[in-house]
Parts: C-alpha cells; structure tokens; sequence
C-alpha cells in the first residue's frame, strides 16, 4: 500500500519566548492509502492544531509532512492553495456549507475552484450524491435540510474532487445520534467501496469505532495507538473506552 | 484610559471605515466650496452688475445649503447606524467588563467629536484648495480677469461650515448615546450571529417577473418618446418607470441565474455561482433602496447634463445681434403723442450724452397691418416649417413691424455697417439671426426670391434685389418677426409704435459711472407723477452680457453641487450596503479558501459582486436618463452640443468618474481588507 500521508517530528509552538506553549510536541505516524485513521485525545492535546497542520490551514514550527511524497511544509502559500484543493478533502463540524448554494451547487463548487469542465461536473456530482443517498435532496437549500444530510452534502463536497485525503473535525460533533450513526456508515462506505483515505478527529468513543485505527494525543504527544484489526465494532469500542479511561480522565494521573 | 481607548478607536475608524470618513469629508469639502463663492470674488475684477449676479448666487447656494445639509445629515446618520451594527460585540465587551453605560457613551461621544474635528480639519483644507480651483473656474466663466492668485479663506463659509456640521454631529452623538442606552447585554454579544432570514425564491418568478418589469419599462419609454412630457399620460409613464425599475432589481438576479444556469458552462465557471448565489440571496432585501439609488442616479444625471445644457442655451443668447452699447426704449402705444428727439428730451433731463457717446441713432418702430401668415401665403410651406417659427405663420395677428430706411441707413452708420439702398417701390426685410439658428433667414430669402409683392395704402412695393438684412436696429431679440425696411415716404404714413436711441460709447468709457450719473440727473429733474418719461427701458451690452453669464453660473453651479451630492448619497449608500453584506459574508469568504480557492480568485469573486452591484443601478440610471434627455431635448431643443458644452459635460464627467469611482475604489478596498481580518481571526 502506498503511504498517502506521513508526519515526521512534528512540532508546532505558540507564544514568545518566555512562555512557550508546545501544542504539538513531536509527533509522527503515517497514514496508508485507504487507512480510515482516527485522532483522540482530551481538549487541548492539539489534536486540532495537528489537523491544521495537515489541512494546510496551519504551518508547522519544525518537522515534516508529506503527503503523497511531497513535503507541503516547504510548499509557497499560493502552491499550497492549489494543493489544497487538489488533494485534500474538508468536513467540518458545523457542515460549513454556504446557504445561499443549494446542495448540488455547493458540492459542485469544489469543482468549479479546481476549475473542472463544466460538462464534467454535472456526472461527477450525481455519481457522488448517488454513493451518499442524497439524490432527492439536491435541489434544496442548506437551511431546507436536516444537520445528518447537510454533513452528508459536505462529505460528497470532500469526495467529489478525488482527494488523496479527506480530513474530517468532529464530523459527528453538531448531530443526533441516528444521524450520526448514518454519516459514519456513508463514510465506512466511501472508505470500504473507493477506498478513501479518511483521517478524523473526534473526543466521541462511538464514532471513534467506525476507524480501522486510532492514534490517542495527549499534551501534544501520541500517546496510544489502537489498531481494530479482526475485532467487532462493539469490542473495538470497549478498548477505545479503556484507553480514554486512561487518558482522558486527567484525574486519574494527577497525583 | 478611555480617552486613549476612543483615540485609537478613531485612528482605526478612519482606517476600517474609509467610507464613513471619504463621506464626511466629501461633504465638509463640498459644502464649504459652494458656501464660499461668495467671498472667492475678491480674487476677480468684477462690474457692478457681475457683483450683482454673484451675490445673488451666493444666496441662492445658501438657500440650497440647508437642503444639502439636511441630505447630508440623514446620509451620516446612516453611515454611523452601519458603523455602530459593526461595533456592537465590542461594546458588548466594554460592557460586560464592567464598563457603565454612561462610559460607553462618552467613549463614543469623545470619538463622534474627534472624527468631526478630523474630518472638518481635512475637509476644510480640501474645500480652500477646490474653492481656489472654482473661482478660476467662475472667472473663465464670467470672462472675467484675476486680480491676482491669492490664497482666500472664507471665514464665514468656515463658520457656517463648522455650525452646520457640528450640528449633524450633535445629532449623531444624541443618536449613539440612546442606541448604547438600549442595548441589551445578550443581543450584543450574540451580535454577529445574526438569524439568516434568508427565503428561497423560486427562479421561474424572477424569470416572469423581470419580463414584466421589461414591459413596463418599455411601455413607459414608449408613452414618453411618443407624447412627450406635457401630455396627461406623463404621470402613468412615470409610474409604469418605477414599477418597472422596482420589478427590475427585484428580479434581475434570478433572472441572470436562471440564463447562466441554462449555460452551464458560465455558471460552473470560476465563483461566478458563489458571486450570482451571493447576490440573489439578498436581493430581497436589497432591491428597494437599489432601486432608489436608481432612480437618485437618474436624477443626477438630468440634473448635471440638464444643468449644463441649460447654461448652455443661456449662453446662446450671447450670440445674438448686438451692435450697439446701449439701446433706449420708449413705447407709445398706438395714438399717443409723438415727443420730440428723443436725446434731446435726455439731455433736457440732465442726462450727459454728449458727454460719453461718440454716436447715436435715432429709429421709429412702426406698426402695419401685413401679417406673416400673409408674407408666406402661396410662397412658403408652411407645414414644414420648423416647430419653433411655425405659429408665426400659422396663426393669424403676427404683424410685421417696419422702420424708414433712412432711420435704418442711420443706425447703420452708428454702428459703423454698410448702409442699404432702396427704389421708391421696393421694401426689404430684417431678420437677425440668434442662437445659431437661420431659419427666418431662410424662410426671408425664400420670399424675396419669389418676389413677393405687399400693398400698404393701395400702393404695391416689390422686394428689392439685394441681399435682406441682418443687422440689428435695436439691442432686442428680434430673431422670431421680420421688420420691413420701407421707403421715407411710405414710412412717414404709418403709426409710430417705438421709438429706439442706440448709443456708442467714446472709447475707456465705464459704463458704471455713466449709468450712475443718468440715474442721479433723472431723480433730480424728472418728478414721478410726469406722465411722459424719458424712455421705458434700456438694455446695455455689457449688462446682458453678464446677465446671461450671471444665469448660466447660477444653474451651472446649483446643477453640480446639487448632483453632486445626490451622487455622493448614491455612491456613500451603495458603497455601504455592499461593505455591510460582505462582513456579513465575511464566513462564506473563509470556507471558498478553506476549499482551496486562491487568493486572487477570492478577490476577482469580491470584486464582481461589488461591481455589479454599483454598476447595474447606474446603466440602468443611464438608459433612463437618454430616453428623458431625448425628450426633454426634443421639447426644449437645449441639448445643443457646442464647443463651449465639451468643457463642461468633461467636467461633469470627471467628477462623476471620481466621486463614483472613488466609492468602488473604497467598497472594494473595505470589502478585501474585512476578509483579510476575517481570516486572521
């Protein structure tokens, strides 16, 4: 399997001199071609800020990132954009999709920013609405549809241009358990079917199981590593469950 | 601390808010100009009545500055409403900081205070230099010298410069402290997450819609091309043009997402979706006060290109026959008795002629009983004459009036032009030419070709071969009747109407002084209730002169400085929607480059909107604006594009490019500089 994503000593400071805050402190893994990977860890482990940083967003202190081989921490702030929009997918939390698009237009639009022909973009959408089951609420406003089918609009935005790596912050975080439930299986399926690379950030146990590995991040280390390998989702989780015991509690290491 | 806190704030207002400031500066400038014409004159050597004229401009600019202050007032009051939804959050902060209102207040208060000082302190230096730039400007116009290129500060333009504007600051603090004092803690620290009142509109609608606004654009055009503007239906068309254009923006933007929709390959290209999307979304909202600034462009436009026009048809009148310094007038009305000399009967009154003409001439204006109407008969088409003479040949009671040729021979002489000879059975016509037009010219010579033969007392006169005259007999607008010329003998049988003394001045005479003297023998010696007086009228070149520059400057100057303003009103409003919607935007901006899309891409995204945005109500204002000055020209006849008309159409157009252009400049530089915070954040 070809490596899609592979983060090297990564570390990313804020602050000045004097009181330096080491949101990332030297973290590296890397990521296979259709690996679904996901990142836990308590609020401030930077799990955030390492998704920044691999989303571009955000530009590393030191250390290295490469994604299908090449270094994007050396990338000029204009080749960034274009490789940004060429290789990467986005979903967020809060869907951020625009409201004055429909949902066909907006998944349309990651299109149109990479400049795709226009007789390309109308079978590119439909075949990715089609793979998600919203083919029936293409026409319709953001604010016309529920908050499992907005993320599912925003997924098919992430997977309409073929990135290499779709990344995804709390994807989970703005639904009801059902619709959560459903968008996790929409990704299970894009990651199983078109063997999409999926890296997720998530603090939820439930939709942590959905991944075939979990990298757990705390004050900016990697801290555990799980891998599902051949167990059931329900015994996945029950490990997940341990580790956050482990780590997330605070309290349990506090004294 | 707090005065620190509004110092900065100010400093960062007038950096984030160009607009608001470019506004009041605009408007202090502007105002100070118009209000200053009135003490500029000291810079030009002017005659009495050119003082005459300016100060009568003067008021009339003061009387149009409490309406400009009034526009101008509401205009800032809603630059800082925008200002202060902007500001909410961070008075939210002050507030929850423990601030107390009454500080809130007097922060926004001290900084109300200091961006008046600034921009009355910039406005005022700006003003000094454009009301130099102006009374050069009314020197050309007046034909006037500069008695020198001095700096004038116009204190009492300044004063009243500073109480008007200090006035609209008062009211805008007063409009601050009771907004702060009705803010509540909640709304302000929720204030940027506003409810998106946004409703889906289905396109087909706009698509009708739009064509029904085309309909009544297009009967409204109709009815006023084909009745012009004095017929009953002029109000119908009017209101079929607001409806029209209110129909026009409300569903232009559905409208052109539809067509580009149907083209695929436009629609997907580029952000033109997210652009057309971004406009259409509020629209509804927006396209009332678009379609006022609309129809506010339009008016702009008539006002500035009519405002020219009018001044320059007035100046036409320049070109009239005026061979004579100054012409004396005294009518008799059919039967009266006839006075002796008429310069005797001046000099009797104490008048000094003698004293400061060289030459004169005497001429009788005589009334006969040959209409036009009859000189055309069988001769003219009358038909097809143009509009403006065709009355005087088709109604019945325009007679001509005729002089003796050798009163006429004398006032040629008086003048210093070529005499006329005439046979005992000839008659020949006068007809000056005014404003251009040569029309009874024509029409005169056509009838002289003819040989058209007139009777008066059983005898019959035919024309004389030479060339009719063109010569003036009298400092009057004469260019719609003909005048016969006739001989002696003939003459001296009809009824003496008029009676004309045409001077001409000795050489270094001023006109002032002569007049002054005649008015002071004439209080003197003539007691009122003398029923015979000296003479009716007079008209003195120069005078008319600057009179006719005297109007032209007057409508010139209300015609800029009130299409200015209406277009600073425009622009200010749109510049300041379009700033409001694109920090309402600000996220949408943010997620296209989160997706990928590059800087420059963003920008050309936010660079359309904007220039749709101010260009769509403008070509809109401009096709409006060509239909109704095809109409009022036809009417009026005053769009006459002379030379003289290039200069101030450049003008008009140079300002019009800077005010409107310098808003786009700004709501784009605003519109780029509030996506570059919005990603910092």
């Amino acid at each position: 399997m070809e490596t899609i994503l592979a983060v090297q000593d990564l570390e990313k400071y804020y602050g000045g001199k004097n009181n330096v805050t080491k949101a990332v402190d030297g973290i590296s893994f890397s990521v296979a071609e259709g690996q679904f990977v996901g990142i836990m860890g308590p609020s401030g482990s930077g799990k955030t800020t390492l998704l920044n940083c691999i989303s571009t967003i955000d530009r590393a202190t030191t250390g290295h990132i490469y994604i299908r081989g090449i270094d994007i921490t050396e990338l000029s702030t204009k080749k960034l954009s274009r490789f940004r929009r060429n290789e990467l997918g986005f979903i967020f939390q809060d869907f951020n999709l625009l409201d004055t698009l429909t949902a066909y237009e907006n998944i349309a639009l990651a299109l149109t920013i990479l400049k795709t022909p226009a007789r390309e973009i109308d079978p590119r959408v439909r075949a990715v609405a089609e793979r998600l089951e919203i083919q029936d609420i293409l026409q319709k406003f953001p604010s016309q549809l529920s908050g499992g089918q907005k993320q599912r609009v925003a997924a098919a935005r992430a997977i309409v241009t073929h990135p290499a790596l779709i990344l995804a912050d709390e994807p989970t975080g703005a639904l009801d358990s059902k619709s959560a439930r459903l968008l996790l299986e929409s990704l299970e399926t894009l990651n199983r079917d078109l063997s999409a690379t999926i890296l997720m950030v998530t603090h939820d146990a439930f939709t942590a199981s959905y991944c075939s590995r979990i990298l757990f991040i705390k004050d900016g280390r990697i801290f555990n590593e799980l891998q599902r390998g051949m167990d059931s989702r329900k015994r996945f989780f029950d490990r997940i469950i341990e580790v956050v015991a482990l780590l997330g509690g605070d309290s349990t290491n506090v004294f | 601390m707090f005065s620190k806190i509004a110092f900065k704030n100010t400093l960062r207002s007038i950096r984030d808010y160009a607009v608001y400031f470019f506004t009041m500066t605009l408007g202090v400038c502007l105002f100070y100009m118009f209000n200053s014409i009135g003490d500029q004159q000291a810079m030009l050597v002017l005659s009495e009545s050119q003082k005459e004229n300016v100060q009568q401009l003067t008021e009339m600019l003061g009387y149009i500055s409490v309406f400009v202050s009034f526009i101008l007032g509401f205009l800032i009051l809603y630059a800082n409403r925008f200002l202060i939804r902007r500001r909410k959050k961070e008075m939210g902060i002050y507030l929850t900081l423990g601030m107390s209102r009454f500080r809130v207040s007097a922060m926004l208060i001290a900084e109300t205070f200091l961006i008046g000082i600034f921009s009355l302190a910039v406005g005022i230096t700006l003003g000094i230099f454009g009301a130099q730039a102006l009374s050069v400007f009314t020197a050309r116009m007046f034909q006037a010298n500069l008695s020198g290129f001095y700096f004038i500060f116009s204190k009492e333009a300044c004063l009243k410069t500073i109480l008007y504007f200090g006035v609209i600051f008062l009211v805008i603090m007063a409009f601050n402290t009771i907004s702060v004092s009705r803010l509540r803690l909640i709304d302000l620290i929720y204030a940027d997450r506003q409810n998106e009142n946004f409703r889906v509109k289905r396109l087909w609608i706009s698509v009708v819609v739009f064509l029904v606004s085309i309909c009544c654009l297009g009967t409204a055009y109709a009815i006023v091309l084909k009745n012009g503007m004095f017929h009953e239906t002029l109000l119908l068309a009017i209101i079929l043009g607001i409806i029209g254009t209110l129909l026009f923006f409300f569903s232009l933007s559905g409208f052109l997402l539809r067509l580009m929709q149907a083209g695929k390959k436009h629609y997907f290209k580029n952000l033109n979706m997210f652009v057309l999307r971004q406009i259409n979304a509020r629209i509804n909202t927006a396209f009332l006060s678009i379609s006022v600034i609309c129809l506010m462009l339009f008016v702009t436009i008539c006002t500035l290109a009519g405002g020219m026009s009018i001044s320059n048809l007035v100046a036409t009148q320049n070109e009239m026959d005026m061979p004579y310094d100054i012409s004396f007038v005294c009518y008799f009305g059919g039967g009266a008795e006839i006075p002796e000399d008429m310069a005797a009967r001046m000099e009797k009154a104490g008048v000094p002629l003698k004293e400061y003409s060289k030459a004169s001439s005497q001429v009788d204006l005589l009334s006969t009983e040959i209409s036009h109407a009859e000189m055309a008969k069988g001769i003219l088409d009358v038909a097809s004459i143009d509009p403006l003479f065709r009355p005087y040949f088709e109604e019945e009671g325009y007679f001509l009036r005729a002089v003796s040729l050798s009163d006429y021979n004398g006032a040629m002489k008086a003048c210093g032009r070529s005499q006329m000879e005439l046979a005992a059975d000839e008659y020949s016509i006068i007809s000056p030419v005014i404003s251009h037009n040569s029309t009874m010219q024509e029409l005169a010579r056509q009838i002289v070709d003819k040989g058209k033969t007139i009777t008066l007392g059983g005898k019959t006169y035919s024309p004389s071969a030479a060339d009719i005259s063109e010569n003036s007999i009298c400092n009057r607008d004469f260019s719609g009747t003909w005048i016969l010329i006739l001989p002696d003998e003939t003459a001296e049988t009809l009824v003496k109407d008029q009676r004309i003394l045409n001077l001409m001045y000795k050489d270094g005479i001023n006109e002032d002084e002569f007049l002054h003297k005649m008015d002071e023998a004439l209080m003197e010696n003539i007691s009122p209730d003398d029923d015979a007086s000296v003479f009716d009228m007079y008209t003195s070149r120069q005078q008319m002169i600057d009179n006719t520059v005297g109007v032209r400057v007057m409508v010139l100057y209300l015609a800029l400085y009130i299409g200015i303003v209406f277009l600073i009103v425009s622009a200010a409003v749109l510049a300041l929607q379009q700033l409001s919607d694109v920090s309402d935007s600000v996220g949408r901006y943010a997620l296209l480059r989160k997706l990928g899309a590059e800087e420059t891409m963003v920008n050309r995204a936010l660079i359309s909107q904007t220039a749709i945005y101010f260009f769509i109500p403008l070509l809109l204002a401009v096709v409006h604006s060509v239909v109704g000055l095809t109409v009022v020209n036809r009417e009026f006849g005053i769009l006459y594009m002379g030379a003289q008309m290039l200069d101030g159409a450049l003008f008009a157009g140079l300002v019009f490019l800077l005010v409107y252009g310098g808003y786009f400049i700004l709501a784009c530089l605003g519109g780029r500089a509030m996506l570059r915070r919005g990603r910092r954040s």
